[in-house]
């Protein structure tokens, strides 16, 4: 028993003599010798195992690619988003190249920025003032019509307030000249911002939905026949006298971008043609 | 073969082919040596001298991937191996504490022997790699050998019949 014991220790000794040797062996082979035998373990036990560490290298590689294309997605989304801005915005400023031509003179074009202050989509900061000859009141309007009046100028800029402020009014009519009433901004808390009332319309002048507004130019601050908006529908009849009505307006809060402003002369002169055409 | 003994084959062999294959992917120098769990879990369990083959063998595989230090794995695992299952005789993953100890040292011990034979490292990086990322890493694979050796069959069934 205990030699066997013994037989089995030496074994055991000689095992890991011999094999502390043939690695020493492997250790100090010249690379012509040794690279053949390793190339034969490889190709033997470990290119077998490449196939997983490639499938587990693709799947590192397609997690990485995953994160990388939902970055590209989110951005190519925020450049579409932008996208439907710049066609607005491009659609507004080819309806100016158009509409410039029809007023011909007594007008300046200029860039409405939206401000940043709370409160501030109904006003707009245009970069044009009193160095290009305009003045409190001005009118303010796109190839659609009617956009806002001049709050106060600066010297090379000033603000505008668009129709959606609650202080803007204008004087307007139907296009036939059968309803004359005052446009002001829409306030509802039951939605419908972004919109139009024409009040103080005779109660026997009925007007159907789709019926076109312009400005009436009575009150001198808005030239006559330029577009303030479509009829929706009957918003209110005060006491059987009067009616108010909904409208749409001839431009939307979003398309005032580029405009023109015109100056007193130009107003003074009369735009009737400039949207009749 | 017995089932036991055929889990253990199995269970190895995955550590093997986990090291081989996944590991180097993972990157970092804080290597996780599933191999020397793997050779530890063998050596618990065979006799030294055969300890010391298995040893030998994962060592030339892993030195297959790198030539320039052909042998210094062979060698670093074929003692430890030895050392392994001469010191134990597996007993020593009844305790956990002496579970830990044993894949500890024989991370350090391998590590150590492996960079010292393959002599590519010098000067500075050789002091970094054995006062620091040695024993990093043979946290590391202690923390998981323990694991590891947990799950597999006890040494003392295979190696002297069921207790």
């Amino acid at each position: 028993m205990a030699r066997g014991a013994r037989s089995n220790d030496r074994l055991d000794s000689v095992l890991v003599v011999a094999c502390v040797l043939a690695a020493l062996t492997l250790r100090t082979l010249a690379p012509a010798r040794r690279d053949p035998i390793a190339q034969a373990v490889r190709e033997t036990f470990i290119t077998p195992l490449l196939a997983g560490q490639s499938s587990v290298t693709r799947s590192e590689r397609a997690l990485r690619e995953a994160n990388a294309l939902r970055r590209a997605t989110d951005s190519l989304t925020r450049l579409a988003q932008d996208a439907a801005g710049l066609a607005a915005e491009n659609a507004s400023l080819r309806g100016l190249l158009g509409l410039a031509p029809r007023v011909a003179w007594g007008y300046v074009a200029a860039e409405a920025l939206p401000a940043s202050a709370p409160g501030g989509a109904a006003t707009r900061l245009l970069s044009v003032g009193v160095r290009d000859s305009i003045a409190p009141l001005s009118q303010v309007v796109t190839s659609a019509g009617v956009a806002g009046l001049v709050a106060t100028v600066d010297a090379r800029s000033a603000v505008m307030l668009t129709w959606a402020h609650p202080d803007f009014r204008v004087s307007a009519m139907s296009a036939d000249g059968a309803a004359v009433g005052i446009v002001t901004a829409h306030v509802s808390t039951r939605g419908g911002e972004g919109l139009l009332e024409l009040t103080g319309v005779p109660f026997r002048a009925l007007l159907a939905p789709g019926t076109a507004i312009v400005s009436s130019g009575l009150g001198g601050v808005f030239p006559a026949g330029v577009p303030v908006g479509t009829v929706l529908r009957v918003l209110s009849d005060e006491g059987g006298w009067v009616r108010s009505y909904l409208l749409r307006p001839a431009v939307p809060l979003q398309a005032i971008s580029g405009v023109l402003v015109l100056r007193a002369p130009r107003v003074a002169a009369g735009l009737d043609s400039v949207w009749s055409r | 073969m017995e089932r036991r003994t055929l889990g253990l084959v199995v269970s190895v062999a995955a550590l093997v082919l986990l090291d081989l294959a996944v590991v180097p992917v993972l990157g970092g120098r804080v290597v996780l040596d599933l191999l020397l769990i793997a050779v530890v879990a063998a050596a618990g369990r065979v006799r030294p001298g055969g300890a010391a083959l298995i040893g030998f063998a994962f060592g030339v595989l892993r030195d297959s991937t790198a030539p320039d230090a052909f042998g210094a794995s062979a060698l670093a695992l074929s003692i430890v191996a030895y050392g392994v299952s001469r010191l134990s005789a597996g007993a020593f993953e009844e305790r956990l504490a002496a579970t830990a100890a044993v894949l500890a040292t024989a991370r350090v011990v391998s590590d150590v022997l492996a960079v010292l034979v393959a002599g590519r490292l010098h000067g500075t990086e050789l002091l970094l790699r054995l006062l620091w990322w040695a024993p990093v890493g043979a946290v590391v694979t202690t923390v998981v050998g323990v694991f590891v050796l947990r799950l597999l069959p006890p040494p003392v069934d295979l190696r002297r019949g069921r207790r």
